[in-house]
């Protein structure tokens, strides 16, 4: 004889039809459940894990109701917006779209402008200073020691040498 | 009709005759029916109410613009519970869901849920242990996959069918019965815990 409901079993019977509103002295119909007649550890085990479920659909029944919207926020909406604005309003609206995207496009639109000989020679001009400028700043980082930080190196350099010969 | 819809209202949820299409003339009515409904169902699987109030307005707006979809195959109970189904796994596969969910102040937590418990005129200690026990299932369902925990919600909250709950999740039988029975192991072994804690004490 088979001691005990199989977990399968006992799962069985908690999830057939009904089992949660049953009142906790009835005891559920079938063969499987026949065995909780005659068996008091899984009748005890299946009495507690029933009414833990049983009372958790309570709870979630109750606070539900508590907290349940009581109406659409806005039935007029319920239709989609897309499929409310008539046909002629969305014809306009595009219309409208168009002719602001034609204005846009008229003023972002910058006329080419061909460079003259003054301009050409204005660029060339910048040019040589910005290559001078970068020129420089790479000689300044091939030195061991940038111009700019050179009297503030020397003092540093001979402290260090009388330090040295102190010791 | 309407009052006819109207007066069925009044009747359990369990009870209700097989909903017609007609029951989607009107948004307001299809509300008032089934919102407490998808609202239970959308809480308890998010833990969220504003969340849960969110997609319950969704859910709505969402159905009667799909009206025309629905051929009255199944009941409007279980399409509408397929469409929030649908907008909570949208929602819970974005990262901007698990920050604020991280966040969020209206989270419902195992003793908040607890509380909605009746106090029936039992002893205060079988109060107490009541309290306990759903208190342990919460937290236990919340660490549940998604999909078991969509299938426990529907089953033992919902008391949907398995064929139905099939229906809504798009699984096979088979794969519905697999993952309440885990969601139902990890609840055993949760009370088996809990019970062998208390007898250590």
């Amino acid at each position: 004889m088979n001691a005990h409901l199989t977990e399968s079993q006992l799962f069985a019977l908690l999830g057939s039809p009904g089992t949660l509103s049953q009142s906790a002295s009835s005891s559920p119909a079938g063969s499987d459940a026949a065995h909780l007649a005659n068996c008091a550890l899984c009748s005890a085990e299946f009495t507690v894990l029933r009414d833990s479920l049983s009372n958790f659909r309570v709870a979630a029944t109750n606070l539900s109701a508590l907290y349940t919207p009581t109406r659409l926020l806005d039935p007029a909406t319920a239709r989609p917006r897309f499929f409310t604005v008539p046909r002629a309003a969305w014809a306009t609206g595009l219309v409208a779209a168009m002719a602001l995207c034609t204005a846009s496009i008229n003023l972002l639109h910058k006329p080419v402008v061909h460079p003259t000989p003054a301009t050409q020679a204005e660029t060339a001009t910048a040019l040589e200073s910005d290559d001078a400028l970068l020129e420089g700043i790479n000689s300044d980082l091939s030195t061991s020691v940038a111009p700019s930080l050179q009297p503030l190196d020397v003092p540093a350099t001979t402290e260090t040498t009388s330090a040295t010969r102190n010791k | 009709m309407t009052s006819a819809i109207l007066n069925s209202q009044v009747l359990p949820a369990q009870a209700q005759p097989a909903p017609a299409t007609s029951t989607l003339e009107s948004v307001e009515i299809l509300y008032e029916r089934y919102s407490q409904r998808i609202f239970r169902f959308l809480l308890t699987s998010t833990r969220d109410r504003d969340l849960a109030e969110s997609l319950t307005q969704d859910t709505f707006i969402r159905a009667w613009a799909a009206r025309e979809q629905f051929r009255g195959d199944c009941s409007p109970s279980t399409w509408l519970t397929r469409i929030a189904l649908n907008l909570v796994r949208d929602h819970t596969r974005t990262n901007r869901f698990r920050f604020w969910k991280s966040v969020a102040n209206t989270a419902v937590d195992a003793t908040e849920f607890a509380g909605f418990l009746p106090d029936p005129n039992t002893s205060a200690e079988s109060s107490l242990i009541a309290h306990e026990q759903v208190g342990l299932v919460w937290q236990t369902v919340a660490t549940l996959t998604e999909r078991q925990r969509t299938v426990f919600i529907l089953r033992f909250v919902e008391e949907l069918s398995l064929s139905d709950i099939a229906e809504i999740t798009a699984m096979p039988m088979s794969t519905v019965k697999t993952h309440l029975y885990r969601g139902l192991a990890a609840i055993r072994a949760q009370h088996k815990l809990a019970a062998a804690r208390k007898d250590s004490l």
